[in-house]
């Protein structure tokens, strides 16, 4: 991962945090399905996020940062723009050193293709006016934890595989079902390897969760879009069975070489088998609960980054949500405990999590405002 | 006598939801289990979707809405708690909040039901049940009750307890006995009565399903045909049809066209304040009105019968309109009479039928679908006590406040039929 330019790295994952954005810094780019054994590298994103918009889905936006004076800053900007058709973003931000001065005809032409260029002062002003009044400068978000959280397999290399896939390739797929369940998958991969009683494990727990929180939104948005006002839950269930494995005709394949390789063990059974997600029950009951409120479904994942953010840097910032935000921490509290629960992770963990998360709501239902703590403090 | 696994989970939570219910907060020892469920059953009901509550308003709110004793209220929420409606944030032993999880679809009845099941009902708990059960399809002679194979004490307690809770009422009628439920029979209560010691609990019960599954059935095609739908009916049921149809019990809604007359149309009896609160009895009144009209359409059109009535009544809710006909100006007056929709003349004596596009109309149409498809209505949460967990103890005081400007419920002495009859004939005869 590169330091350079981290500044203003931290800036923009700041300004997407607090519009409710999912943020990531510093996010490789692979091929989708690679030629090699090994995923060869291209380049990679300094930030993304992907902001909820009001169809439910993602829009996914690119930050690019430069400091130096070696750049051209219309030339990067169409850079950004085919970056940005590689990744299907449909917003792009060149931030630059405030040294640079940009042509006016430069920004209009590179705004044509929603790539928008500011220089840091530029980009401040413009902060303050989508995070109105006072920016997101006081923002409690701390962006620097998540890369520490996601450099953990130095430490414990058998975390490698999760963040890895967890962090990097998976914004490399293509669809939300089946990353979900590969997020799942790959989270009970390391399911003997968390540790609760470590503070960064933990930490870093509640970050994947965030990226959980990514693809269920989507799903959520996505059935939400397809099924209501007439959804039950048979049908649902029956979708999202197909759906998290790709379709109908992958589930069947799937199903089919689960069925040879437990043969191959000596396993059979006459039982008819599904192929589904662990406690899928619980999983069926936690899309239907978050279907009564998809906008709170999509707050999740940056609410996840703000707890895991906490975690790792043992603060508390719960006092600044109160009586209004109590539909999306309950949704927190299930998603946090249903993707434990179905990685297999320590139960200590969840019941832990699960408690602070309820500590967190009782306070906010005693709270009719919210202390926002980007008021400057007097 | 039954045992507890007799009832499936669905009927044995919703008896003992409906017995809590009546009783309000009244007690009696022999029942323990009984009235535990029916609380659960009747907070559960209330939670589904709710954010995280704190205990101190989910306490006053049950206590002052929900009527649970103070005392039973950390007993039920622990209970809700062990079948996973709920999760407990606790400090030792002392409950902080309450986060409702219950799952959209989830059958709460269903769930408590099998819960409670693992439990010891006592015997008492368990007949009360057992009579609720049979008196939900029909008013039941007293005499029938003691050949259960229960005790004449077990059974007179019984009934002691149904009458001192209000969930059982004895009619005296014809020289006999007959217990009714004003939970299941809200209104007409009497004349019911009389018509099962006339006629027999099991003609009625035979009756009262054949007009759930088929409501709004012409009274004239009843009478000519002698079935309802292509089932039979005895002379006693048919009896128990024109009875119906009679003095003493709701007027049933009329259609009267040219072609065909007069027409009066059946339906079971009036669901009660559970299933339809008070303030959405009109829209009852509208839906009832609707099914006639299909019913009319249906069964004694002119020229062309509606071949399905759900299917037109679905247009009319999702296109607003439906085709003009020539009856329909007969068909559909007493709608446009409701406000619940208008004709638009068309060609000569042509008109089509629009819905007045309105929140209660729409729910109307919707209740008419759901009463043609032969659902049992659901058991709705009182939407005024949602809000007060919703919106806290601000609303809560403004809620409790409106109720206290309101006549008090329990303070008044409500006189059945029966009670004012004999009052009235004892005054008659000069006292």
């Amino acid at each position: 991962m590169s330091t350079k330019d981290m500044q203003q790295k931290y800036t923009l994952a700041r300004h997407f945090h607090e519009i409710e954005a999912f943020t990531l810094i510093e996010v490789p780019i692979y091929h989708r399905s690679g030629g090699n054994d090994r995923l060869a590298f291209v380049t990679d994103i300094d930030v993304l996020a992907l902001r909820p918009n009001r169809s439910f889905g993602w829009d996914v936006i690119l930050g690019d940062c430069k400091t130096g004076d070696r750049v051209s800053p219309v030339n990067r900007s169409l850079w950004l723009r085919g970056l940005m058709h590689s990744v299907d973003a449909s917003e792009g931000i060149v931030l630059l050193g405030n040294q640079h001065r940009v042509e006016q005809d430069h920004k209009l032409y590179a705004s044509e293709f929603s790539v928008h260029i500011y220089t840091e002062s530029e980009f401040g002003e413009y902060d303050k006016a989508i995070v109105f009044p006072y920016g997101s400068n006081r923002s409690t978000y701390i962006p620097s934890t998540q890369l520490s959280l996601r450099q953990l397999p130095r430490r414990f290399d058998a975390l490698g595989n999760f963040v890895n896939y967890v962090f990097h390739s998976s914004w490399m797929e293509v669809n939300h079902f089946t990353t979900l369940r590969k997020v799942l998958g790959a989270s009970m991969g390391i399911s003997g390897e968390i540790d609760p009683r470590k503070t960064d494990h933990v930490a870093l727990v509640v970050l994947a969760t965030s990226v959980f929180a990514v693809h269920l939104a989507a799903c959520v948005g996505s059935i939400f879009s397809s099924f209501l006002p007439s959804a039950e839950k048979i049908s649902i269930e029956m979708t999202l069975k197909n759906l998290v494995w790709g379709g109908r005709d992958n589930y069947e394949m799937a199903l089919s070489l689960r069925s040879q390789l437990l043969e191959a063990k000596g396993k059979t059974s006459d039982e008819p088998v599904e192929l589904v997600f662990p406690y899928w029950e619980n999983f069926v009951d936690l899309i239907t609960v978050l279907l009564e409120n998809p906008a709170a479904a999509f707050r999740l994942p940056a609410y996840f980054q703000s707890f895991s953010s906490d975690l790792a840097g043992g603060t508390d910032n719960s006092e600044r949500y109160s009586k209004s935000d109590l539909t999306m921490l309950k949704f927190a509290f299930l998603t946090l405990s249903y993707f434990i629960k179905a990685s297999r992770w320590p139960i200590q963990l969840r019941q832990e999590l699960e408690k602070r998360l309820l500590d967190i709501q009782t306070q906010a239902a005693d709270r009719d405002s919210s202390i926002d703590p980007l008021i400057p403090k007097s | 006598m039954p045992t507890i696994s007799s009832y499936s989970n669905t009927e044995l939570a919703l008896r003992c939801h409906d017995i809590t219910v009546c009783m309000e907060t009244g007690e009696t020892p022999e029942f323990h289990q009984l009235p535990m469920l029916g609380m659960a059953v009747r907070v559960a009901l209330h939670l589904r979707g709710l954010p995280l509550i704190t205990y101190d308003l989910f306490e006053k709110i049950l206590y002052s809405t929900l009527s649970i004793p103070v005392f039973a209220v950390e007993p039920v929420t622990r209970v809700l708690a062990e079948a996973e409606f709920v999760v407990l944030n606790t400090e030792g032993p002392t409950i902080k909040s309450v986060l409702p999880t219950i799952p959209l679809y989830e059958d709460i009845f269903d769930r408590l039901g099998d819960y409670f099941k693992r439990r010891q009902f006592r015997e008492q708990e368990v007949f009360t049940v057992e009579l609720m059960q049979k008196l939900s399809a029909s008013p039941i002679s007293k005499s029938t009750v003691y050949n259960w194979g229960a005790e004449q004490s077990l059974v007179d307690r019984v009934i002691e307890i149904g009458d001192f809770g209000s969930f059982i009422r004895n009619h005296r009628t014809r020289g006999r006995n007959i217990l009714v439920s004003p939970t299941y029979f809200t209104e007409n209560a009497t004349a019911y009565a009389d018509l099962a010691a006339q006629e027999g609990a099991g003609n009625i019960k035979k009756v009262l399903e054949l007009l759930k599954s088929n409501p709004g059935w012409p009274i004239e095609i009843i009478q000519n045909t002698r079935n309802i739908n292509g089932h039979e009916l005895s002379a006693v049921q048919l009896n128990i049809v024109r009875a119906l149809a009679g003095e003493g019990f709701l007027q049933p809604p009329m259609i009267e066209t040219a072609h065909s007359g007069a027409n009066f149309f059946l339906f079971g009896p009036t669901p009660n304040d559970m299933q339809i609160p008070v303030s959405k009895r009109p829209i009852y009144e509208a839906a009832l009105a609707l099914v006639a009209s299909m019913r009319q359409g249906q069964l004694l059109p002119a020229k062309y019968a509606i071949h399905s009535p759900i299917a037109l009544l679905t247009k009319l809710r999702n296109q607003t309109w439906v085709n003009a006909n020539t009856e329909a100006m007969e068909q559909y007056r007493k709608l446009a009479i409701m406000k619940v929709a208008f004709l638009k003349p068309t060609n000569g004596n042509w008109a089509e039928l629009h819905l007045i596009d309105r929140p209660e109309n729409i729910e109307a149409v919707d209740l008419a679908i759901t009463l043609l498809s032969g659902h049992e209505l659901t058991i709705v949460p009182d939407e005024d006590v949602v809000v007060a967990f919703r919106e806290g103890h601000k609303y809560l005081d403004s809620l409790l406040g409106r109720k206290r400007m309101r006549p008090r419920e329990g303070s008044r002495l409500e006189l059945d039929e029966e009670s004012q009859y004999a009052i009235d004939s004892l005054l008659m005869r000069g006292v």
